[in-house]
């Protein structure tokens, strides 16, 4: 069975969805906290970690962003270059895939999903590197963007 | 195929039709696909998808599911090529209802707390399909 670049793109979604709604859980009990913190009185950890939490959140739903992007991208490195166990890493991927002739993704949306990248690499990999911040819905456009280029289907 | 979810395929089909009527009716082209979902036995089903083009803009009608709280089904309607979000449709008590945000006084797509409600209707779909045609930018 092809692959379908629509559903790499619905899991993109999926995984931006899934942070409006962690974002809003978070930010509602973060006020209910403030307001009366006997509710998590006797849950270990929660009051604790909680504003962490919060602050991290983007970042944490970045990197999985990202991973449903690259998944989409080495699948079609592996399919393009005939070769189920090519290891590509991500930075070459972005710039041959983006190149390709039947592709040819806009410089300036490649450079943004490179700047996503070094994001997931500060967030993922703790690098010291330190990238300005990147709203999730900036990540989620470039990165569709991008793969807006690509065909239908393969494999 | 569950009950439900050959349910859901039947009301998508529904608002796929009405959408198609009116981009009909405004000289416009769509295109409809299959997309696979999966039930909530874990089978795989099909529904259709449409992509609207409205002149230069691309549109993606996209069905999100049915396994949902507080409603029976939703379906995205997204800007391309970057997924904005502008609009969702909720099916509630066999009714699809659309809530959209309004494109004419933002600079940008308000939070879709702030959007407004209407029964999904062939006015209230023509309203929103020329107000995205005339307003909306994609955010890349």
């Amino acid at each position: 069975m092809p692959y379908l670049l629509s559903e790499w793109r619905a899991h993109i979604q999926e995984v931006w969805g899934e942070y409006q709604a962690a974002r809003f859980a978070v930010r509602r009990l973060h006020e209910q906290v403030k307001a009366d913190a006997n509710i998590v009185a006797g849950e270990h950890g929660v009051r604790e970690y909680l504003s962490p939490a919060d602050t991290n959140l983007e970042g944490t739903y970045i990197v999985r962003i990202f991973a449903a992007f690259e998944a989409a991208l080495r699948s079609y490195d592996r399919y393009h270059f005939d070769d189920p166990e090519r290891e590509t890493r991500a930075a070459t991927m972005i710039d041959q895939l983006g190149a390709l002739n039947h592709v040819r993704v806009r410089i300036p949306i490649r450079d943004g999903v490179h700047r996503v990248r070094r994001i997931r690499n500060f967030w993922a990999h703790d690098s010291d590197d330190d990238p300005n911040p990147m709203p999730i819905d900036r990540v989620r456009g470039l990165l569709q963007a991008y793969l807006d280029r690509f065909p239908k289907s393969w494999g | 195929m569950s009950e439900k979810s050959t349910r859901f395929a039947s009301e998508v089909e529904h608002v796929v039709r009405q959408f198609e009527a009116v981009v009909a009716a405004m000289n416009q082209l769509d295109r409809r696909d299959e997309k696979r979902m999966r039930d909530e036995t874990g089978d795989v089903y099909s529904v259709q998808s449409l992509t609207i083009f409205l002149g230069p803009m691309r549109l993606l009608l996209d069905p999100n599911g049915y396994d949902l709280p507080g409603c029976d089904g939703a379906i995205d309607l997204y800007l391309l090529p970057p997924y904005d979000p502008v609009a969702t449709l909720y099916l509630e008590d066999g009714k699809w209802f659309l809530h959209s945000p309004d494109l004419t006084s933002q600079e940008s797509i308000a939070h879709p707390t702030r959007w407004e409600r209407s029964a999904l209707t062939s006015e209230s779909i023509a309203s929103l399909l020329e107000s995205i045609a005339r307003h909306a930018v994609p955010s890349v």
